[in-house]
């Protein structure tokens, strides 16, 4: 570095040290090993304790009593050639740390003031910047240094390691009446200097190690001090607010939850399961599939799981699940990936998820809730528009549902994605108490009360089409005919369901638009003839199971009464046949098999944890003040 | 454990045996380690299959540095299942390889999950500089661990690609005047390839004479040799400490087993304290 008349002078020449309070012994160790260290620098030592012989040369004490003034000469001094390096705590950094500082000055003019990370000495981490007082001081993982960036702008913020750039060391001054602690006056001195335009850099790979504790690192003034920093210059306040709400702190807290330190960590998973209903449907039962196929698949994970209370309650979950740690409030804790285990239908779900994990991904069941519009609150397409940009992992439990969502909001290249399927083993839908019942009379319409599932007019027309044959139906409003019986869909108890699925002679699902259709699979694994509006999802799921039963499709109604009437008076029909994407001996996909899937998804998205996209994420959820 | 050992070599017809020496040395030496080998040959035919070991080539573009960028690419986010990572070249055994059978269990344990790289610390007589930045020490990049921490970190292990600043071409004075190389490393570097060595009564095995036809070799040398420090430069920047296998071998077998865990001393305090090969610390320290 060159001075204007082009002599030659050092980057860092000059160290204002606070040693205040440490036993002269320590101090005249320490200043010998930081000469050594530094090579030639002026040491300015603030000291107020006895006597202190046998000093390097080029220190010398600061002994006044004024905070301001020690500042002060040590600034002068600085004027004379060099940047101010000022040491709040007894590091050692290693000259590399000195030049590239040194050299962060020259990013930008107006940045006043360049500070390095701290590293644990005795272990892994690198202390968090502080985040205000109650701030978790957890050290961060090392893996999560090479995620951030490479800096960090900010306001004035004291720490144990600042260069002061030469220019406003030179002018460090006080009015009298400023503060005598040694920590409030340089902190007083900063906040001028902000005042003035210069900024705080904080470079991110850059690390002191030290066996110092994070406190002594990253000093907070006492409750008196900060009250008299903030009546002289009330801004210091604000700019203090300014750092802490710094998308930053929680970022990095979240990046080193995903950034196992060592082979063997376990990673803190959230699975959220707020959208389970108390009672049954398909939204339940796929993750209560679910959550049972991640117990079998054991995977490296801490796993909370999230239910509502009364969902928790009536399914039952932890009876069913003992060794899942079961919550029924959004945790406060910190995970590597939280998984929603359906659609999000607010952008506050997501908000949820996102400040609590680093990767969050979404498990699509289907799109109809946007589609028909009347029964969907409006913020769905912000949910998932959001999603499909932001998210880290979208699920689907089938292609079917993939092609739908991606059709209707184009997902970013940025996403992983994944079709996971719900099991397609006949044998996991078998209830024990229900197989092997002999064939009943009824014929079953399945569904319920919306429209796109069409059970009414499905009624309308078997009844008419078949007078004689006694009809059930699951989800229906009302009995229309006298050979209709109407079950309540959702409340009957599963036994009851699977019976009448496991006795009917033909079972009817004639809705338009399912995103997977668990009925059909229990049906086909009671061995029942299952006549479906026709999908491609059907050709889908039928190429991957084996099922004792036949799947029949129909596209419009005359089809249905002839594909029935047909069933009924066992006359052959045109079936889907199975296991088309099976392999030679393989077996279709079991629970195990797609938690599996979800979980090589979860564990892609931690992978490839971009800290960037999750600041993009929290700069967009901000603009929606989320 | 788990290790991941990124094993790079130029062809097969130069040292040999470096292979089979460092099987031998894992056997002998780290025998309760899973070890995974990549193999990067630099080489320019198409690398020979080797039993037990995944074999990719390398672009020898900067030789050992970016065959090791090479090795991490193709390993991936798989690198963090590992807890060290063993950089070695086919020419570990050569040299001074004292320090090597020092290596153990105990080592590794104790530099495993925290913010060191272990190897062995050369350096030189004085402080020199190479791209404005100051160093004497450096980890002998032949056979280093390094947690993959660190090496995330360091994104690149080529950390020095300044040719075209520091080489003039003209070999009877092949740096520019303006180089950011200090003059004693440039003397240090042009002594030990093609003379007396270091200062340290020691010679390079390979020396030769430097004239318009070794040049580029010289070139490609030196840049190995700046990378080499810059390795060191970059590790120390980011707050790992350079551990010398020998002090930390010294150190194990002195101090009580149930002594906690202290910060690892400055390089120049880890050599005066091996127990075999210690450079005294100047009267200054």
């Amino acid at each position: 570095m060159k001075r204007n008349g082009g002599e030659e002078m050092s980057l860092v020449g000059n160290v204002l040290i606070d040693l205040e309070g440490r036993p002269p012994s320590f101090a005249r160790s320490y200043l010998a090993d930081l000469q050594q260290q530094l090579g030639p620098a002026n040491l300015d030592v603030r000291w107020r304790g006895g006597e202190l012989r046998d000093l390097p040369p080029g220190a010398r004490l600061l002994r006044h009593p004024s905070a301001a003034d020690s500042i002060t000469s040590a600034g002068l001094r600085a004027a004379q050639g060099g940047h101010l390096l000022v040491l709040l705590a007894p590091l050692l950094p290693d000259p590399a740390v000195l030049h590239a500082l040194g050299g962060a000055l020259d990013q930008d003019p107006l940045v006043g003031f360049v500070q390095p990370r701290f590293g644990n000495a005795l272990g892994d981490g690198v202390w968090p910047l502080p985040d205000g007082p109650g701030a978790p001081r957890e050290a961060l993982s090392r893996q999560s240094l090479s995620l951030l960036p490479a800096s960090y702008l900010t306001t004035e913020q004291l720490a144990a390691c600042i260069l002061v750039r030469r220019e406003l060391a030179a002018v460090f001054g006080q009015a009298p009446g400023g503060p005598e602690d040694f920590r409030t006056a340089f902190a007083l001195q900063l906040v001028h200097a902000r005042r003035r335009g210069f900024r705080n850099l904080v470079l991110n790979r850059v690390v002191v190690p030290t066996p110092e504790p994070p406190e002594a690192l990253y000093p907070r003034l006492d409750p008196s001090s900060r009250r008299r920093l903030h009546s002289l210059c009330p801004d210091a306040a604000t700019a203090e607010e300014w750092f802490h709400r710094e998308p930053s702190h929680r970022r990095e807290r979240l990046v080193s939850v995903a950034r196992r330190a060592r082979s063997g960590s376990r990673l803190p998973v959230l699975l959220d399961c707020r959208g389970a209903s108390a009672h049954h449907n398909g939204t339940s039962h796929a993750m209560l599939g679910m959550i049972a196929g991640l117990e079998a698949e054991a995977p490296r994970w801490d796993l909370d799981v999230l239910f509502g209370a009364e969902a928790g309650k009536y399914h039952e979950v932890a009876r069913r699940f003992p060794s899942i740690n079961l919550l029924t409030g959004l945790p406060d804790g910190s995970y590597a990936a939280a998984v929603c285990l359906n659609q999000p239908w607010h952008l506050s779900t997501v908000a949820d998820l996102h400040h609590r994990a680093a990767t969050i991904t979404f498990n699509m069941l289907d799109t109809i809730g946007w589609d028909i519009v009347y029964q969907c609150n409006p913020e769905v397409e912000k949910a998932w528009s959001f999603i499909a940009r932001h998210a880290d992992g979208l699920a689907y439990i089938s292609g079917f549902t993939r092609d739908r969502f991606r059709f209707r909001f184009p997902v970013d290249p940025g996403v992983s994605e994944a079709v996971t399927h719900l099991s397609l083993d006949p044998a996991e839908y078998l209830n024990p108490a229900t197989t092997n019942l002999p064939e009943g009379e009824h014929l079953l319409v399945f569904g319920n009360h919306y429209e796109h599932k069409a059970v009414g007019p499905t009624l309308d027309l078997l009844s008419r089409a078949f007078p004689f044959q006694p009809l059930r139906a699951m989800g229906a409003r009302s009995e229309r005919s006298r050979n209709i019986a109407v079950l309540e869909s959702g409340h009957l108890p599963e036994v009851e369901v699977d019976r009448l699925i496991a006795t009917a002679r033909v079972v009817v699902f004639p809705s338009w638009y399912e995103g997977f259709g668990l009925p059909v699979m229990k049906a086909l694994a009671y061995g029942r003839p299952v006549v479906v509006r026709s999908s491609p999802l059907w050709r889908e799921l039928a190429a991957l199971t084996r099922a004792s039963g036949r799947l029949v499709e129909f596209s419009v109604p005359q089809e249905l009464v002839l594909a029935v009437g047909r069933l009924l008076a066992e006359a052959p029909v045109e079936v889907l046949s199975f296991g088309g994407s099976l392999g030679p001996g393989s077996a279709p996909p079991r629970w195990r098999d797609c938690a599996r899937r979800l979980i090589e998804l979860v564990e892609r998205t931690v992978d490839r944890t971009d800290a960037d996209r999750w600041l993009e994420r929290e700069r967009t959820l901000r603009l929606a003040q989320l | 454990m788990r290790i991941l050992t990124l094993f790079v070599r130029h062809g097969t017809a130069k040292y040999t045996e470096a292979l089979d020496d460092l099987r031998a040395f894992q056997r002998r030496r780290l025998p309760e380690v899973r070890h995974d080998m990549l193999i990067v040959d630099n080489g320019p035919e198409a690398p020979s299959p080797t039993p037990g070991a995944e074999v990719i080539r390398g672009s020898n573009r900067r030789w050992e540095f970016s065959a090791w960028d090479d090795g991490l690419a193709h390993v991936g986010a798989r690198v963090r299942d590992y807890d060290l990572v063993h950089l070695v070249t086919s020419a570990f055994n050569t040299l001074y390889t004292r320090y090597i059978d020092r290596i153990g269990p105990a080592l590794l344990e104790e530099v495993a999950g925290r913010a060191t790289a272990l190897g062995h610390v050369d350096w030189y007589n004085e402080p020199v500089e190479l791209l404005g930045y100051p160093g004497q020490a450096w980890l002998r990049s032949s056979f280093v661990f390094i947690p993959p921490a660190e090496l995330l970190t360091l994104g690149s292990l080529v950390g020095c690609t300044a040719e075209p600043e520091i080489f003039s071409g003209d070999p009877t004075s092949p740096f520019r005047p303006e180089a950011p190389v200090s003059p004693n490393y440039r003397r240090y570097v042009y002594d030990w390839l093609t003379g007396p060595g270091t200062g340290q009564g020691v010679t390079w095995h390979s020396r030769f004479v430097l004239d318009r036809e070794s040049l580029p070799f010289f070139q490609a040398k030196a840049m190995a040799i700046f990378n080499e420090q810059m390795l060191a430069i970059r590790l120390r920047l980011q707050g790992c400490a350079m551990v010398d296998a020998t002090w930390l071998a010294t150190e194990l077998g002195t101090r009580p087993s149930t002594r906690r865990r202290q910060p690892f001393p400055h390089w120049r305090v880890q050599l005066s304290q091996r127990d075999t090969d210690a450079v005294p610390l100047p009267p200054s320290s």
